[in-house]
C-alpha cells in the first residue's frame, strides 16, 4: 500500500497548476526538438539550465524529463513524412513508416508512434516504481566484457534487419564498422583515418550520416523518379489506426516497452540500440517476414515504443545510482545538483517529493503528449500534399540544418552531403542503409569495450566466456545466427511435404 | 517614381551609416555592443557546459551585455579551442580553456592545430575541479598506504579506471606511479560516470575520478576516497587527505574551467572579462551555485597567471606521455 500512498503524493504534487504548465512546457519543447533534426533533447537541455535556477526543484525536473521524453514523440514524425530521422532512435522508424506514408498510410502510422509511445510511457512507469532499486544493481554487473558480448549480439540480430540480399547487409556492417573506426584510437589516441581533418577526429558524426543517407538520398532518389509520377498516392486513407492495425500492435509495443526499458537501463547503451532490437524480434515473430521494410505497422509500433521506453529506463541509474546514461541524463543531474538535491541511493529518502513528483509527472506528461500529438497528425499529413519542389527543398534545407546545428561545425554538413551521394548509390544498387547505421552506433562502443576487457584481463580471451552474464550473450548470438540454417530446413521439409 | 528612388538612396545611406556606427562602436568603450559567444568545446551536459551555464546569467550582468553559450565538442576539446583560435579577436568569440585542450593536448597531439603559447589569449581562470583515487566500500585497501604497499607487492595486478585517455587522470597516475614507485594497469573510460559504475560493479580496483560523478556514494558510503589528488582538501569531504599530505608531492593536479580568446584580443577587452569574472565568482548568487556541484572549487586567477599555471605543467606532461606505451 505505501507505493500507492506515495504515488498518490506524486500525483498531488505533478498536478498542481505551476506544475502542469511546467510539464507541459517540457512536452511541448521536447515534440519540436524531436521534429527537428539535428537538435538532440540534451542541446535544448542546456539552454533552458539557466532559467530553471528561479523555479523550484521539482518543476525543474518535471520540464526538463518532459523535454527529454518528448523528444521520443516528435523524433518519429519526420522519419515517416519525409524520411528523416529527427532522433538517431528514430532511423527504424523510417524503414516502414515512410513506406506507409508512401501508401497513404501517414495517419496510422503517427498515430500508431503516439499510441505506442503513450502505452510503453506507462507501462515503464510501473517498471520503474517497482523495480528500480533491484534493477540498478543488476546494471552494475555489466563491464567491459559485458558490454562486448552484448555488442556481438546486437551484431548477431542485424541479420534479421536485411530485406533483401545478406551478403549486402553484410557489407554494409562491414563498411559501418569500418566507419566507426575513424578518429581517435579510444586506447592509445593516435589519430587513424583521420588525414589531418580536426572534424574526424571525433570519428564520423551519426547524425551527419543518418540524415544523408535517410534524408538527402531520398530526395535525389525521388527528383529522378518524379518525372515517371511515381509519387505518394496524395489521398490519405483515414488518419487513425484501424481495429486490424492495432490487433497487429498490440503485441510490438509490449515487447517494445520491455526490451527498451531495459536496455535503457544499462549505463552508455544508447536508445537506439533497442529501436533495433525491437525491429528485429518484430520481424523474427512476424508470419510475414518478407514484407518487413514495405511498410508494415508492427515495425512502427515496436520500435517505436521501444525508444519511449528506454527513455524511462534511462532514469532508473539516474535516480537510484546518480549515474547518468547520456547527455541528456547528465543535465538533468547537474540541474538537481544545483539545486542541493543529491541524486543517489538517498534521493527517495531525502527529498521525496522530487521522486514521486517526478514519477507521478512522467505519467501526466505522456498524456499531454498523445493529447498534443493526435490532433497534429492531420497537420503532419498535409505537409505531404506540398508541391514536390516545395517540399524537397524544405527537406533539404532541414538536412542542412540538422547537420549543423548537432555540433555548430560546418565541416559536418559537408560529411552530410558525402553521405547523401553514398546513399543515393547505395539505394541504386540495393544497398540497405539500417545495418550500416547500427554497425556505426555499435563499432566504436564494440572495441572500447573489447579492448578494455583485454586490459582488465590481461589480454586473455576466456574473460568473454567464464563470466556468466558475458557467456549466455555469446550463446544467444550464436543460436540467433544458427536458426535462419536450422529454420531454413524445416521450412524446406514443410515444402517438400506439400510438394508431396 | 523619382522620389521614391531618393527614399531608397537615403535608406541605403541611413543603413551603411548605422553599420559603420555599430561597427566603430564594437572596438570602443561600449564593448560589448552585440552578443558574445563562449564556445564550450565539449557535449551539453559535461561539468563544463553545466557550470558556465549555471554562471552565464551573472556573468552578463557584469559584463554589461548578452552572452550565448555554444557547444563545439569534439577531439577532446581541440576542435572547439580551434575555431576560436582562428576567429577575429574582436572579442565576440572566446572558448572555455581547460588545460585538456590546451597543455595536454600539445604534449600528446603531433600536429596540433593550434600553437599554446602564440596563438591563444589566457583572460581568466574561473574554477578547478578536484580529483581524488577512490576504491569500492568492500576494497580491502582502508588507506592509500595499503594501496600502494599491495601495488608494489603484485606489479601490474591492479587495474585502475579513468576517464579518457591522456586527460587529467591519466597525468595523475603518471606521475603518481613514478612517484609511489608502483605499476598498475591504466583502464580508459568515456566520462566519470562510467568510471564510477565500473568502479560501483567491482570491474575495477580502483579509480581516479573527478568529485561530481563520485559524490553521491561517497556520501552514501558505497566509494571510499582514499586521497585526494588536489592542492586543498575539499571543502566538501574534508576528511580526505590529500596526495601532498600522504608525501606525495608532485601527484595533485586539478583540471581548470577558465576563459580564453584568439591571440591578439584588445587589452582592454582582455581586463574588461578579467574584472567581470573575478566578480561573478565573489558573487555570493554564484557562489551558492557553483558550491552545489560538488567538487568545483572557485579559483579566480588572472590571465596572465593562468597562462603561467598551465605552461608550468607542460614539460612535467610532455615527459609523462614520452613514457606512454606507442609513443616513445
Amino acid at each position: 500500500m505505501g507505493v500507492f500512498n506515495d504515488l498518490f503524493f506524486g500525483f498531488h504534487i505533478a498536478l498542481q497548476p505551476m506544475n502542469l504548465l511546467y510539464c507541459f512546457f517540457g512536452v511541448l519543447v521536447g515534440t519540436l526538438v524531436g521534429v527537428l533534426p539535428g537538435v538532440g533533447p540534451a542541446a535544448a537541455l542546456s539552454l533552458l539550465l539557466p532559467m530553471t535556477f528561479y523555479v523550484p526543484p521539482v518543476s525543474t525536473i518535471i520540464l526538463l524529463a518532459g523535454i527529454a521524453y518528448g523528444a521520443m514523440y516528435g523524433g518519429s514524425t519526420t522519419s515517416i513524412l519525409v524520411n528523416i530521422p529527427g532522433e538517431a532512435a528514430s532511423v527504424v522508424t523510417c524503414l516502414d513508416g515512410y513506406q506507409m506514408a508512401r501508401k497513404g498510410r501517414a495517419g496510422p502510422a503517427l498515430g500508431i508512434a503516439a499510441f505506442g509511445s503513450f502505452i510503453a510511457g506507462t507501462i515503464t512507469i510501473f517498471f520503474l516504481i517497482f523495480l528500480a532499486p533491484t534493477l540498478a544493481n543488476f546494471a552494475l554487473k555489466f563491464g567491459p566484457p559485458e558490454y562486448f558480448t552484448l555488442m556481438v549480439l546486437g551484431l548477431s540480430i542485424m541479420v534479421y534487419l536485411a530485406r533483401g540480399s545478406i551478403v549486402n547487409a553484410l557489407i554494409m556492417v562491414c563498411f559501418g564498422l569500418i566507419l566507426g573506426t575513424v578518429g581517435l584510437d579510444p586506447m592509445t589516441g593516435s589519430p587513424r583515418f583521420v588525414y589531418k581533418i580536426i572534424t574526424l577526429m571525433d570519428g564520423v558524426g551519426l547524425i551527419q550520416v543518418v540524415i544523408g543517407l535517410f534524408g538527402v538520398s531520398e530526395v535525389l532518389i525521388n527528383v529522378e523518379t518524379i518525372f515517371k509520377q511515381e509519387i505518394f498516392e496524395t489521398k490519405v486513407k483515414g488518419l487513425l489506426p484501424t481495429r486490424e492495425d492495432w490487433r497487429r500492435s498490440l503485441g510490438p509495443i509490449g515487447r517494445g516497452s520491455v526490451i527498451g526499458f531495459f536496455l535503457g537501463i544499462i549505463p552508455g547503451m544508447s536508445v537506439v540500440i533497442p529501436t533495433f532490437v525491437s525491429y528485429a524480434i518484430e520481424k523474427r515473430l512476424s508470419k510475414y517476414p518478407e514484407k518487413f521494410g514495405t511498410g508494415m505497422i508492427e515495425a512502427v509500433a515496436g520500435p517505436e515504443s521501444a525508444n519511449n521506453a528506454a527513455s524511462t529506463g534511462t532514469l532508473v541509474p539516474m535516480l537510484s545510482l546518480g549515474i547518468p546514461t547520456g547527455a541528456a541524463t547528465a543535465l538533468l543531474l547537474g540541474a538537481l545538483m544545483i539545486h542541493g538535491l543529491r541524486p543517489g541511493p538517498l534521493l527517495i529518502k531525502e527529498s521525496p517529493e522530487v521522486f514521486w513528483g517526478l514519477v507521478a509527472s512522467l505519467y501526466v506528461g505522456n498524456a499531454m503528449l498523445l493529447v498534443l500529438n493526435l490532433p497534429l497528425i492531420g497537420l503532419w499529413v498535409k505537409i505531404l500534399k506540398i508541391p514536390y519542389h516545395f517540399l524537397f527543398s524544405i527537406i533539404l534545407l532541414l538536412c542542412i540544418i540538422g547537420s549543423y546545428i548537432t555540433n555548430n561545425n560546418p565541416y559536418d554538413v559537408i560529411i552530410m552531403v558525402v553521405f547523401g551521394l553514398v546513399g543515393y548509390l547505395m539505394k541504386k544498387f540495393n544497398y540497405e542503409a539500417a545495418p550500416l547505421v547500427l554497425a556505426l552506433v555499435l563499432g566504436p562502443m564494440m572495441e572500447r569495450a573489447f579492448q578494455r576487457s583485454l586490459l582488465l584481463s590481461e589480454g586473455g580471451f576466456g574473460i568473454f566466456f567464464t563470466r556468466p552474464i558475458s557467456a549466455s550473450f555469446l550463446i544467444l548470438a550464436l543460436l540467433i545466427l544458427l536458426s535462419p540454417l536450422l529454420l531454413r530446413k524445416r521450412r524446406l521439409r514443410e515444402d517438400l511435404r506439400a510438394g508431396d | 517614381m523619382q522620389k521614391k528612388i531618393g527614399t531608397g538612396r537615403h535608406f541605403i545611406l541611413f543603413v551603411t551609416l548605422v553599420c559603420l556606427l555599430w561597427a566603430g562602436s564594437s572596438q570602443a568603450q561600449d564593448y560589448p555592443a552585440s552578443p558574445v559567444q563562449i564556445v564550450i568545446p565539449y557535449s551539453p551536459g559535461g561539468l563544463t557546459d553545466i557550470f558556465w551555464r549555471s554562471v552565464s546569467d551573472a556573468l552578463a550582468s557584469y559584463m554589461k551585455g548578452t552572452i550565448m553559450m555554444v557547444n563545439k565538442p569534439g577531439g577532446g576539446g581541440v576542435v572547439g579551442t580551434s575555431f576560436v583560435a582562428n576567429a577575429k579577436p574582436d572579442g565576440y568569440t572566446l572558448v572555455n580553456i581547460s588545460p585538456e585542450a590546451v597543455s595536454i593536448a600539445a604534449a600528446f597531439t603531433a600536429n596540433m592545430p593550434y600553437d599554446i603559447e602564440k596563438d591563444l589569449t589566457y583572460i581568466a581562470k574561473a574554477s578547478e575541479v578536484g580529483f581524488g583515487i577512490a576504491v569500492r566500500d568492500d576494497s580491502p585497501f582502508k588507506t592509500l598506504e595499503e594501496l600502494v604497499a599491495f601495488a608494489k607487492a603484485n606489479p601490474k595486478k591492479l587495474k585502475v579506471a579513468g576517464m579518457g585517455i591522456v586527460g587529467t587522470p591519466h597525468m595523475i597516475m603518471g606521475v603518481f606511479q613514478r612517484e609511489a614507485n608502483i605499476e598498475a594497469t591504466y583502464v580508459p573510460f568515456d566520462g566519470g560516470s562510467e568510471v564510477v559504475v565500473n568502479l560501483l560493479g567491482g570491474h575495477t580496483d580502483f579509480a581516479v575520478v573527478s568529485l561530481p560523478p563520485a559524490s553521491p556514494h561517497l556520501r552514501s558510503g558505497k566509494l571510499r576516497m582514499l586521497a585526494a589528488c588536489s592542492p586543498r582538501r575539499f571543502p566538501t569531504f574534508p576528511a580526505i587527505p590529500t596526495m601532498a599530505e600522504k608525501g606525495y608531492k608532485r601527484s595533485s593536479f586539478a583540471t581548470a574551467l577558465g576563459l580564453g580568446g584568439p591571440k591578439g584580443l584588445a587589452p582592454a577587452i582582455v581586463s574588461k572579462w578579467e574584472e567581470a569574472i573575478d566578480k561573478t565568482m565573489k558573487d555570493p548568487k554564484v557562489i551558492s551555485i557553483v558550491e552545489k556541484i560538488d567538487g568545483v572549487v572557485i579559483d579566480f586567477k588572472g590571465g596572465e597567471d593562468y597562462r603561467k599555471e598551465l605552461m608550468a605543467n607542460f614539460p612535467v606532461f610532455k615527459e609523462i606521455v614520452s613514457t606512454l606505451p606507442g609513443k616513445k
